[in-house]
């Protein structure tokens, strides 16, 4: 369990996923499953991708 | 004695960022600084902050200082700094002493801001002072600020973000990260950082603390053991485990000492780590004139220091009748800011903390 090892649970991973259409180039998956008050991914992603 | 119209006490990210606001206002300040440099925490913080643009995220602790520091050196006209220097006394009417280089000094101010911090927590148990058994913030100055290696085989109490980024940093340092320790049910740091020490393959246990340390010159192993809801360990649940150096993570405590000497309404607020001052919300104590900016009224991140001094910089200039040129746009700035650095669930303990101080 995540909160208590740090190993996210298939369901969290899979939860980052984009869909299958989205699929067809690699993409990259971010590991962030909480609520935390920061936004340095968003605001350093060359790709505009990433929005909070 | 000395007079002066700003006094700052402390020049960590609090109070160097509230010499800057202030300063910009036209309010002449001196710091008073007790190490030999002026910086605090972040000088040892070599890792990338985390909170938005504005706090420096993405940026070094340590290149975040030098940002701080430089913003105060270069307004110089207005800004004094004294380093090696301890306040040792605060009076109600606003006189401090300070013991500088083996002499006291009395300094009287107009207003006074309180920018001390917060120091290590300690834990208790058996053979705790035997060499090799670190607080985290000693681990962060031996390896990255003097490039000491403070062992070979670590284990780390507590897994707050402090304790989670030093355990990678001791990684990268090639240190061998036996285990991360948390008496807790949950780990209590940002999980992409636990989930970044586990992908390296470090075992984090939550529910077990450390019960005894054994060595005759220095630490060479330690007992932990289990803990239940109580938080007593649970009989025959103890392992040894080999290691030559233990560090100790287990959070902060406000340094406001000085404030319960001048007089100044306190209250134990465990969500904000310990003995805290009761503010307005301008950041002002019981005291008349007398201010408190980041740490040493709850324990927060360094971005959560810096935006409080700015904030508390702000409001005394306007005290000492130097309103700042643009103080209405920045006052909901900083508000702002605050208000998102302690949003969501990571933000709570400080929300009702605040709550329990705010006068």
């Amino acid at each position: 369990m995540l909160k208590t090892d740090g190993i996210p649970t298939k369901k969290q991973v899979l939860s980052r996923f984009p869909n299958e259409e989205l699929l067809d180039r690699p993409k990259a998956i971010t590991e962030c499953y909480e609520d935390i008050p920061c936004n340095p991914c968003s605001t350093s992603c060359p790709f505009d991708a990433i929005h909070i | 004695m000395i007079y002066h119209d700003l006094v700052i006490i402390g020049g960590g990210p609090a109070g160097l960022s509230a010499a800057k606001v202030a300063a910009e206002a036209g309010v002449k300040s001196l710091i008073i600084e007790r190490d030999f440099k002026v910086g605090g925490q972040l000088v040892k913080q070599t890792h990338m902050f985390f909170g938005s643009e504005k706090q420096y995220a993405s940026t070094r602790g340590i290149n975040i200082a030098s940002i701080l520091i430089d913003d105060v050196f270069n307004k110089s006209d207005y800004i004094e700094v004294m380093t090696e220097a301890t306040v040792v006394g605060l009076y109600s009417d606003n006189i401090i002493t300070v013991l500088c280089k083996e002499k006291y000094i009395k300094i009287k101010a107009k207003a006074i801001i309180v920018a001390t911090g917060a120091s290590e927590k300690f834990l208790a148990f058996e053979n705790n002072d035997l060499p090799g058994i670190y607080g985290a913030g000693a681990v962060q100055t031996l390896m990255n600020v003097h490039g000491v290696l403070p062992g070979q085989k670590v284990v780390m109490v507590g897994s707050g973000n402090i304790g989670l980024i030093v355990s990678y940093q001791l990684l990268q340092a090639g240190v061998d990260v036996v285990r991360v320790i948390e008496a807790a049910k949950n780990i209590g740091g940002y999980k992409v950082h636990a989930s970044k020490l586990r992908r390296l393959g470090v075992e984090i246990k939550t529910g077990q603390s450390i019960k005894e340390a054994i060595g005759k010159d220095c630490v060479e192993k330690i007992v932990v053991a289990e803990l239940d809801n109580k938080w007593e360990f649970i009989e025959g649940t103890e392992e040894e485990i080999e290691v030559d150096a233990v560090c100790i993570s287990v959070g902060l405590s406000p340094l406001s000492s000085v404030l319960s000497m001048g007089g100044a309404q306190m209250k134990y607020v465990a969500f904000l780590g310990g003995t805290v001052p009761m503010i307005d919300k301008h950041h002002e104590t019981t005291i008349n004139n007398v201010f408190v900016a980041g740490d040493v009224c709850g324990v927060e991140e360094a971005s959560s220091a810096i935006v409080e001094g700015y904030y508390t910089g702000l409001l005394v200039s306007e005290r000492l009748g130097f309103k700042h040129p643009n103080h209405d746009e920045l006052y909901k700035d900083f508000k702002n800011q605050l208000a998102n650095l302690r949003s969501g669930p990571f933000g709570k303990k400080t929300r009702l903390g605040l709550k329990e101080i705010l006068r």
